[in-house]
């Protein structure tokens, strides 16, 4: 997927693109989702809440003070 | 204008993991609200009954994932609104230890003081953050250039930040939301996201007395606080209606100025409670 317009809200937790949480670099976004995998998002890569903290937590999308 | 992502990272929520050993309170508060530490946070929209300028207490109950495995640098806002002017209240890491501060930013007009705005920052010490209980009543005041931190009213091992005592809390211009797990990235979005429970949060315009915050405590036991002069914001985190509340949290105090779950689903508001 290569812009957000292809998000389907209505599937996932996030309200709207206002409320994406976006990479320090703007490239990247995360998306949550309960239950079955929303038909827009098979295919791309997955994790679970432990394993997504601990890239949230990179320099990649946290600002280290 | 369209946001540009390479790449759209997917989360798959495993049921509650996040929830463990709290209890039902049997008494006024019966749930708290869970933030995930990705971009769960609850939104509450810029009033001026929210940015006093001479004194503030902000009060809530807190249980985050753990006190001590915060990542180095990485600051976890459990209310804030810093980057908007403003305060907030965050858990950091720094040299291998963790601490819990209160960050507010003040004007210092005075001649005599540095004539210009700056951060104050009061802070509970890591031996003592690092021993706080599972659930923690936080008490972070400023008044009169000086801004202190209370942990279940405790001031054992706190630092209070010291500027001129004829300094004023400042705010951006911009609009200033409040952000409850999670700091204020700009006026529209949040940063900094918290992991843990929240519960009642309260906001006031006076820097509360002992007296006061010790009432708030009330022996650990969460209770009514509409009584106590100052109060600008109250929000229950999901009391009295449960889920079915979702996803407004309604401002007990008389200003009704309610609070938005944001990225954020029913089951966040969850049974665990101080």
């Amino acid at each position: 997927m290569t812009n957000v317009a292809g998000i389907n809200f209505a599937e996932v937790v996030e309200n709207s693109q206002d409320t994406l949480r976006l990479s320090i670099d703007g490239t990247k976004t995360v998306l949550k989702f309960v239950g079955e995998t929303p038909s827009f998002l098979v295919g791309l890569q997955q994790y679970n809440h432990s394993e997504i903290l601990a890239i949230m937590q990179t320099a990649e999308w946290t600002n280290i003070e | 204008m369209l946001l540009r992502a390479t790449t759209i990272m997917k989360i798959l929520r495993l049921g509650q993991s996040l929830c463990s050993s709290g209890s039902i309170g049997g008494a006024f508060s019966k749930y708290s609200c869970l933030f995930d530490g990705i971009d769960a946070h609850v939104r509450i929209e810029d009033s001026a009954l929210l940015r006093p300028e001479s004194a503030l207490t902000v009060s809530f109950w807190v249980r985050p994932s753990s006190w001590t495995q915060v990542p180095f640098g990485v600051e976890q806002f459990m209310i804030g609104c810093v980057k908007s002017g403003g305060w907030g209240v965050y858990l950091t890491k720094q040299g291998g230890n963790s601490y819990l501060r209160f960050r507010i930013r003040v004007s210092d007009i005075d001649p005599a003081c540095s004539g210009s705005a700056q951060y104050l920052t009061a802070e509970v010490g890591y031996v003592q953050t690092e021993a706080l209980p599972e659930w923690v009543n936080v008490v972070a005041r400023y008044e009169n250039g000086r801004a202190s931190l209370r942990y279940n009213t405790l001031s054992t091992g706190t630092v209070d930040g010291i500027g001129c005592p004829s300094a004023t809390i400042v705010y951006h211009p911009s609009p200033v939301p409040v952000f409850i797990g999670a700091d204020s990235a700009s006026p529209t979005s949040a940063s900094n996201f918290f992991e843990g429970n929240i519960d009642e949060v309260a906001i006031f315009n006076t820097s509360l007395t002992v007296d006061d915050y010790t009432s708030i405590y009330n022996d650990g036991s969460p209770g009514d606080i509409s009584a106590i002069v100052g109060l600008q914001g109250w929000w229950r985190m999901g009391d009295p209606n449960g889920q079915a509340s979702f996803p407004t949290l309604i401002d007990n105090s008389v200003n009704e100025n309610d609070g938005t779950m944001t990225d954020m689903i029913a089951a966040d508001i969850e049974t665990v409670v101080p």
